[in-house]
């Protein structure tokens, strides 16, 4: 074969990498933000969105002129996080994604006070499970399953007549919707389907690019993993510790100590993944769409794990529903089921990196 | 206050060090990264002994530049040539420098440095420190780990070689093996039985020992890539100075582990190159199926979140703290990345692992698929990390111990 002579390594994005590493670390007040959040989000009497708005935990990346915390990816990662491990009900994730994409629009500022004192509770229609047309400013077409049912705001990409994608946003409740809620796997997210007939709709942007949104929602559904894998790892070597079985606890046998270690350094991944992603969305923009993916991937195979352990060394008690372990494995294989299932996303990494073979269109 | 107690901030450092080696060294050409130059990917040489001498030799004179001008031994006392600057400031000098064509350390590096140095600056006597640390860190004397013996090696307490106290010092008896780098090297630091009454953990003493010094034999060990960079090591009737001796009589186990735990922290960087190639070569194939791109975008991945690992690191040893979980789990991701790199690359080239073809950056990768093994048994197997993280870090209930 003759010598390749070349172009320059593929992915010198990656390679270069360089990111200063105290973006990574947790300040003080992130640490405060996440213990108050985990104490809200596990409140037995369920809260209110109002009192979470209150709290500042809905309006985290909304500029505080405009009612929201100022804060950044890193914030909004530390409250999914704990999201993640109370799994809430709260429409924290769906919430997130709105907000990141109306953060941007200079044509939308005037929704954001409303959105950060919960008095708009806005979602977004994932572009891959909606197809909407619009014509004038009325959008027909169907979009489901959506996040939060009961949501005031509804964002969607829709086509207009020249094929272009354009941005709009309509009322939950406007007349030419119909919404259906779903029978759903995961019961702490519930889903609605929306069809839209002549439904009015406000344009917010043409042409709009909604990956760096969605890279930003990547990291709060990764977060949410990282969560869920805290929690389902805590929780398991707990149980294994107390638990005895042939006169000894069961957490003392090595097949179980190393599957747990293995779970450790995949909590540890993710933690990196999406610290670093998050990193990047306020230091290193260029790198926030692959390191989102990236930080999706590595959490949400984490979770994977985590809750498949968190049954399995829990033995009979872990397989009954009234132990809270089957929630979270609804919750993981939801997320994947919604936003893309591991081969996806690395395809999608694929393409990102440029690696040859790409169809592009794999999502 | 002397200008030496200032610590810069780390833009400051970098851009110092940035402008330091673009005056001793030329900058890597990253152009002709791919297809043409070296597309060595060994994870352990496979020099004869000569060549062992002159590449470290080579090595050793950058070393030593570097120490002179006062960008090696960073973070440790300026009495041994040091600049007590926070040990971050290591990586942030090296993530300069590897935009340098300068000499790549081997192993032996590292250990000398990294693992041994730190050991003697917290163990040494001030007239030990003052003795090695600057001969240590300048490179000028290498020092091979003597730990491991046929009958200790995961179980490194059992081992054997005895040090029994004679007049004015020691006298070393016993058999270690897989000694990485010792022809090279002018010190071993041997872990010993001094007391083989007291408790398995209790009765051991560490000591330097000159590899040259009567009753030490170097044998090398040819290992499974073919080359020969272990060696076992002899030790009969070798005497040893008391002053010789690190750290108190019965405290060698603690020695060990101070070694064992930068070991641990220093190896999570380790494969990180030759993954990115491997996604490189993945690059660079004419076509792709979805299997061949997922794997390589997994193994990108895998890149990124074993820096960002080494990133937090980073962030916790600048404010300050002890590195926690995330500088133990890093040997463990950096021995998978090993791993990966090589079923990828396999997959890749298929025949071209089998034969050598002459193509560039074909051939050249059964150093790392056979070399990659390597790190999942030294320095701790795979299996006894595991162990570390469940007890020390999960807590989890004690392996039965003897
Ligand atoms: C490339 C290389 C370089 C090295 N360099 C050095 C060096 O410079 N200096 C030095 O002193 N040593 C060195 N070593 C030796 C290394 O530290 C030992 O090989 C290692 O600690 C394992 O010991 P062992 O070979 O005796 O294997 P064993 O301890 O016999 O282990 C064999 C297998 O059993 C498993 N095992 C053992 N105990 C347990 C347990 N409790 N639970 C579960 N599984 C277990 C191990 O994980 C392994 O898979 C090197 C080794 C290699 C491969």
């Amino acid at each position: 074969m003759p010598t390749t002579t070349t172009t320059g390594p593929v992915t010198p994005d990656i390679a270069g990498l360089q990111v200063d590493p105290g973006l990574l670390a947790r300040g003080e007040e992130q640490v405060a933000l996440a213990g108050m959040a985990r104490d809200v989000l596990s409140g037995s009497a369920g809260q209110g969105w109002a009192e979470l708005a209150a709290l500042g935990l809905v309006g985290l990346l909304i500029p505080e002129e405009a009612g929201g915390s100022g804060g950044d990816a890193r914030d909004l990662a530390v409250v999914m996080e704990a999201a993640g491990a109370t799994l809430s009900d709260a429409p924290l994730l769906s919430g997130a994604f709105a907000v990141a994409v109306l953060a941007g629009l200079p044509d939308a500022a005037d929704l954001l006070p409303g959105i950060a004192d919960g008095s708009l509770r806005a979602t977004l229609a994932l572009p891959q499970h909606s197809s909407v047309t619009l014509e004038g400013d009325r959008v027909t077409g169907s979009a489901g399953p959506v996040l939060d049912p009961d949501a005031d705001l509804v964002l969607l990409v829709a086509t207009d007549t020249a094929g272009t994608p354009v941005l709009v946003c309509c009322a939950g409740d406007a007349d030419g919707i119909t919404r259906t809620g779903l029978t759903v796997l995961d019961p702490t997210r519930p889903l609605v389907r929306l069809d839209l007939t002549d439904v009015p709709a406000r344009i917010l942007a043409r042409e709009a690019d909604l990956d760096p949104a969605l890279a930003i929602g990547s990291i709060a559904l990764a977060a949410e993993s990282v969560g869920i894998t805290d929690h389902a790892l805590r929780e398991t070597v707990a149980y294994v510790t107390g638990r005895q079985q042939f006169g000894r606890p069961i957490g003392s046998f090595q097949a179980v100590k190393h599957r747990l270690a293995d779970l450790l350094v995949e909590l540890e991944a993710a933690r990196s993944a999406v610290a670093l992603a998050a990193a990047c969305a306020v230091g290193a923009p260029e790198l926030l769409p692959v390191t989102a993916a990236a930080a999706q991937l590595t959490a949400g195979n984490a979770a994977a794990l985590a809750v498949k352990e968190y049954v399995q060394l829990h033995g009979g008690i872990g397989f009954t529903w009234e132990h809270p372990a089957h929630r979270y494995v609804r919750r993981v294989r939801a997320s994947a089921g919604l936003f893309g299932s591991a081969h996806e996303i690395r395809l999608q990494i694929a393409d990102l990196l440029g690696l040859p073979g790409g169809n592009s269109h794999v999502r | 206050m002397s200008a030496e107690t200032i610590v810069p901030t780390p833009e400051e450092f970098r851009r110092a060090a940035r402008g330091w080696l673009a005056e001793v060294a030329a900058p890597r050409d990253t152009s002709t990264r791919w297809g043409s130059g070296s597309d060595a990917v060994a994870v352990f040489e496979n020099w004869t002994e000569e060549e062992e001498h002159r590449y470290t030799d080579a090595t050793r004179d950058w070393e030593r530049l570097r120490y002179d001008s006062g960008w090696g031994a960073l973070a440790f006392d300026p009495a041994v040539g040091g600049r007590s600057l926070p040990t971050h400031y290591e990586y942030l000098y090296r993530m300069e420098e590897a935009d340098f064509d300068v000499p790549q350390r081997t192993e032996i590096f590292p250990v000398t440095c990294q693992l041994i140095a730190p050991a003697i600056a917290a163990w040494g006597i001030p007239e030990q420190t003052a003795r090695w640390l600057p001969k240590l860190l300048r490179s000028d004397e290498l020092t091979c780990q003597l730990f491991s013996e046929t009958e200790a090696g995961s179980d490194l307490a059992a081992v054997r070689t005895r040090a029994v106290r004679e007049s004015d010092g020691w006298r070393l008896d016993g058999h270690k093996v897989w000694t990485s780098g010792a022809r090279v090297s002018t010190w071993g630091l041997a872990v010993c039985r001094t007391d083989p009454d007291a408790a398995k953990h209790a009765g051991i003493t560490a000591f330097m020992v000159r590899m040259d010094a009567p009753g030490v034999t170097v044998r090398p060990i040819r290992q499974m890539t073919g080359g020969e960079s272990f060696n076992e090591v002899y030790l009969e009737g070798v005497h040893v100075p008391d002053t010789d001796r690190l750290g108190p009589v019965g405290e060698g186990w603690r020695v060990t582990q101070t070694v064992l735990a930068a070991e641990r922290l220093d190896s999570g960087s380790l494969g990180i190159d030759n993954a990115l190639r491997a996604v490189d070569l993945a690059g660079h194939q004419p076509d792709l199926d979805a299997a061949r791109r997922a794997a390589a975008a997994d193994l990108a991945v895998r890149t990124l979140v074993q820096r960002a690992l080494g990133l937090r690191v980073m962030a916790t040893l600048s404010a300050g703290g002890q590195p926690g979980p995330e500088a133990s789990v890093g040997k463990l991701v950096a021995t998978r990345t090993l791993r990966e790199t090589s079923d990828l690359v396999a997959d890749l080239l298929g025949p071209r692992l089998v034969a050598d073809d002459g193509s560039w950056g074909s051939w050249a990768w059964t150093e790392h698929v056979l070399g990659a093994p390597g790190y999942s048994i030294a320095g701790g197997t795979d299996e006894i990390q595991r162990t570390i993280l469940s007890e020390r870090v999960l807590g989890l209930p004690r392996e039965p111990r003897r």
